[in-house]
């Protein structure tokens, strides 16, 4: 299959002005791509789409098994494809950085879970696997654009295998599974319809975004494209220093939270914090607090630090809450940012 | 016959508006919004740029699939047929841009704005690469679109409604009196098209001064309803101006022009898209002629070039304003203006047009083919030559094609020449997307007792109950108020909490009962409604008691009623009555109102929430 590519480069993530909510939200999946993704919600033109495709220069590098169609990270024996199970000795692997799957909206049933290889049937009659979106995005991002208006059938199909972590494929003639763990990444506009709500709890974090209206942001806004539209390359350059402090930075965090899970001593007020925000909001299920803790432990190794501290909690809630919370027919959809703040305050 | 671009008389704002977009595509697109006969298609065309875009486009045709040919002749697969692709360095033409199905819409706007498409179809993945202008026109009284798609164009023109047909026609037999005169504009077109073409190449070395990148910022923050897509669009838009007057550098003049025609038509259309039924008309109500002066001042193709022009107060003050902030309202006031203004069905003085449709001349029956709508998802096995799906037909082949060309070689004198095998078991239909539910449209009488307040709340209450199971019910709702004279539009079709939360803030109520005007509004929406999603079943829920007393149409206000009434009988969409007429002495007019409709009828004692939620469940 060809891909013809010669698009702009992207607009440098640090380059966008404003919006740190939802550079963080982005950030964390980085750090622990665990927290299971994010929806970021909000109108046209607040640099969504820009900010996801610019998170492909800041993504951490790790050791991929050489030639595997699924990308599997070596040493990762549990979530081996059954081609890397089945090979004897050792593998050899390269260094790649994770990659953005995007998902279109127009994609057909074939594309996002793979199917027979028709090339090859037809040549030689034999019967392979031909890798889908699911399986290409498999230790990486899938960004689907404009969630809520994907069909529903294709909804289904990214739900089960993001409920098992894997993708099986039972057509043609072909019977195939893969790994499928990925990042899921959605953006929309609420206005043109709801996601379901399964969908919606798929997502570790959520964040609403708006336009940044403050006089200076916006002419800094302005200025940027100019330069951007004028030179691309040069524009991407000039912050090519911040880039890769700030993917470093992500490389730090990155190890810094996975010894803090192995250590898994996150102190006792720490959890119960949690806990009590999760019975008091009346949070369902045992995804809310889980995924708190995970995002606290993201945003202080972010810091730089060892240790969870309350407003790490805090500030994690924020993502982790307001999808999660029963919504009562005569309220606004979203939490009241400063009420929510107060009432964890109070705890 | 096409009229030549320069031969259309007046719409200047139009015009420049689709220039504008040719030189820098960037803006993102012109939306023209006029009744018929308002130019809107001559101007699309005109120039002769673009390609063409039918309204009922799959993704098949958009994005592009397997060029079978080349897969049967056997060079396997091939692209082909993408129009996203086709339209690369050009533009694409969105006519009746209402009548194009969301998911289409989304993809084209957002292959316009990053400057490439991705397909992931039928063994296609592929990422290819176009840049585009949109140039797209819809007559709002048809629209059922959501603001939000709206707002995606760059520069949106409101096309004045031409009172006097005969007047339209006049100028243009003038224009066109002789085959020299025809052959002139052409000429003109043509210079056109090479200005448009030397602009693009000055495009790109157009500089934006500090102080007036500055300005820029100062009207953005003046004007009340900006996001920040609005900045791109102002910045790209005062960019191709100053390239089409020649210039590499931009002047004030330019930043003025630019937020004229990105930020001033689009004032109006964010209060409300569905106003613009008549929008020259007097408006008796001081705040709305307030809000709805700029607009009113643009339609008038003679003052359209002049923007300094103008004498009336309230212009002024919208004019991009340096020094002073005093045009800036608070957001309480924004958020009234959303409910109160705008959306309004202005009724009086089009009585002629009306009593047509409550006659019910039928107006617009273009339905396309009933059976295969849906976006195609995948596949599955048939034995009916119907709807197949080529794509899985020959996977399906694929595998056995090695066996059949050997026992094609040996029955057969054709021997190996290169072709695939397809046999009936191969054979696969589409399958097609669905979104299937009930779309509820409810009218509701706000007038007059002191209880319609205690019903607006319990009829909102329903609505936010249906909508946050829409999205497992696939359910949509719309509300169409109506009191005192007018018929709102309060809020439109949409499956979205969100918005219905927005919308519904703040609704008045009050007044007397135009019960026959809003049978008829009502009829009409639901019919546009159903030329777009044919998918959906309509149900129309019309909560009154009944009591009609007040008609644009004779002095019989409740007779006018029953008129409206009888109408709605013969149409497909199921009808329910609830009558909630209080008192002692009882008329029983919304039972008759309900037979003439052919309607169900449902009596309550009292309106609240459980008793409308439950009603509602039971009716679907």
């Amino acid at each position: 299959m060809n891909t013809k590519n010669n698009r702009r480069p992207n607009f440098p993530f640090v380059a966008v002005v404003g919006q740190q909510r939802m550079k963080k939200a982005l950030l964390l999946n980085l750090i622990n791509p665990s927290i299971g993704g994010v929806l970021i919600r909000g109108e046209k033109g607040t640099a969504k789409s820009t900010l996801v495709r610019a998170l492909a220069e800041l993504m951490p590098q790790r050791p991929i098994v050489t030639d595997c169609p699924f990308g599997c990270i070596k040493g990762d024996v549990e979530h081996y494809c059954n081609n890397c199970k089945a090979t004897d000795g050792a593998l050899a692997s390269e260094s790649r950085s994770m990659r953005i799957i995007e998902l279109p909206i127009n994609a057909t049933e074939d594309r996002v879970s793979g199917s027979l290889d028709i090339e090859a049937a037809i040549h030689d009659g034999s019967k392979q696997f031909d890798v889908g979106l699911l399986g290409k995005a498999n230790n990486n991002v899938l960004y689907v654009d404009e969630i809520n208006l994907l069909e529903d059938h294709i909804v289904d199909i990214i739900l089960d295998a993001a409920a098992m972590g894997v993708n099986y494929m039972e057509r043609d003639g072909v019977s195939y599974s893969h790994p499928a763990r990925f990042i899921l990444i959605g953006t929309m506009n609420p206005e043109e319809g709801d996601i379901r709500p399964q969908l919606l709890d798929r997502f570790g974090l959520v964040t609403d975004v708006t336009s940044e209206k403050a006089v200076e942001k916006r002419i800094q806004l302005m200025q940027r494209r100019l330069e951007y539209e004028a030179n691309p390359k040069a524009f991407i350059e000039k912050y090519a220093d911040e880039t890769a402090q700030l993917r470093q930075k992500i490389a730090t965090a990155q190890a810094l939270s996975q010894q803090m899970i192995e250590k898994g001593n996150f102190g006792d007020d720490i959890i119960s914090l949690i806990a009590k925000i999760c019975i008091d909001l009346q949070l369902d299920g045992h995804r809310g607090d889980i995924t708190m803790l995970k995002t606290a432990i993201a945003l202080a190794a972010y810091a730089g630090r060892q240790t969870i501290e309350r407003d790490d909690v805090i500030e994690a809630a924020q993502y982790v809450i307001p999808h999660r919370m029963r919504r009562l027919p005569m309220e606004r959809g979203e939490i009241d940012e400063t009420a929510l703040l107060e009432h964890i305050g109070a705890l | 016959m096409q009229l030549p671009f320069s031969a259309f008389i007046g719409a200047e704002k139009a015009k420049k508006a689709i220039i504008l977009n040719l030189i820098n595509p960037r803006i993102g697109g012109v939306l023209l919004r006029g009744e018929t006969g308002t130019g809107k298609t001559t101007l699309l065309r005109g120039l002769q740029v673009g390609t063409v875009c039918p309204n009922q486009i799959g993704y098949e045709n958009l994005v592009g699939s397997a060029d079978f040919a080349a897969t049967i002749k056997g060079d396997g697969l091939r692209h082909k047929g993408a129009l996203l692709e086709t339209v690369d360095g050009g533009a694409i033409i969105l006519d009746q841009l209402h009548l194009f199905n969301t998911g289409v819409l989304s993809t084209i706007i957002n292959a316009q704005q990053v400057g490439y498409f991705s397909v992931e179809r039928s063994g296609f993945s592929k990422s290819v690469t176009s840049h585009f202008a949109i140039l797209a026109a819809l007559n709002p009284s048809e629209s059922t679109l959501s603001n939000s798609v709206i707002d995606d164009f760059g520069i949106i023109v409101d096309l004045p409604v031409i009172a006097d047909m005969h007047k339209r026609r006049a100028i243009i037999n003038l224009a066109l009196k002789s085959d020299q005169q025809l052959a002139d504009y052409k000429e003109q077109d043509k210079d056109l098209r090479r200005t448009i073409e030397q602009a693009k190449l000055r495009l790109k070395t157009v500089v934006l001064p500090f102080p007036l990148q500055l300005e820029m910022v100062k009207i953005l923050d003046n004007y009340q309803f900006s996001g920040n897509h609005l900045d791109i669009k102002l910045l790209e838009t005062t960019l191709a101006l100053a390239a089409y007057y020649g210039r590499s550098q931009v002047e004030a003049s330019d930043l003025i022009e630019a937020s004229e025609l990105v930020l001033y038509a689009r004032r109006q259309q964010t209060t409300a898209p569905e106003s613009t039924e008549q929008p020259q008309q007097e408006d008796d109500n001081q705040e709305q002629q307030q809000d709805n002066s700029p607009e009113q001042q643009d339609d008038q193709p003679e003052q359209q070039d002049e923007p300094n022009s103008d004498s009336d107060e309230t212009e002024q003050q919208q004019l991009p304003d340096f020094d002073t902030q005093n045009n800036v309202q608070s957001s309480d006031q924004i958020t009234t203006e959303k409910i109160g203004s705008g959306i309004d069905f202005k009724i009086g003085t089009e009585n002629a047009r009306i009593k047509d449709q409550i006659i019910g001349t039928g107006k617009r029956e273009k339905r396309i083919g009933k059976d295969r709508h849906g976006h195609t998802v995948f596949y599955r096995s048939t034995d009916k030559y119907d709807d197949i799906d080529i794509f899985g037909t020959i996977m399906k082949a694929a595998p056995h094609q090695i066996v059949r060309q050997q026992q094609a070689n040996t029955n057969s004198a054709q021997a190996n020449r290169p072709r695939l095998i397809i046999k009936k078991r191969d054979l696969q239909r589409k399958v097609r997307e669905h979104r299937i539910g009930n779309t509820l449209i409810f009218l509701l009488d706000a007038s007059g007792s002191l209880r319609a307040n205690k019903r607006m709340e319990a009829l909102k209450g329903t609505i936010f109950n249906i909508l946050s199971e829409a999205y497992v019910k696939r359910d949509k709702v719309a509300l169409i108020a109506f009191r005192d004279g007018d018929v709102d539009l309060a809020l439109p079709v949409t499956s979205s909490v969100d918005l219905a939360h927005k919308r519904l803030k703040e609704l008045p109520s009050g007044g007397n009962s135009p019960i026959a005007e809003a049978l008829s509004y009502a009829k009409r929406y639901i019919n546009s409604n159903q030329i777009k999603s044919r998918e959906s079943k309509y149900v129309l829920i019309f909560l009154s008691d009944g009591r009609a007393n007040a008609s644009s149409f004779s002095d019989m206000p409740v007779d006018d009623a029953k008129k409206a009434a009888r109408t709605l009988a013969t149409t497909n969409i199921k009808k329910v009555f609830i009558d909630y007429e209080s008192g002692r002495i009882k008329l029983g007019l919304m039972k008759q109102l309900a037979e003439l409709a052919d309607a169900e009828f449902i009596y309550v004692d009292g309106v609240s929430e459980e008793m409308l939620t439950e009603t509602v469940q039971a009716i679907k």
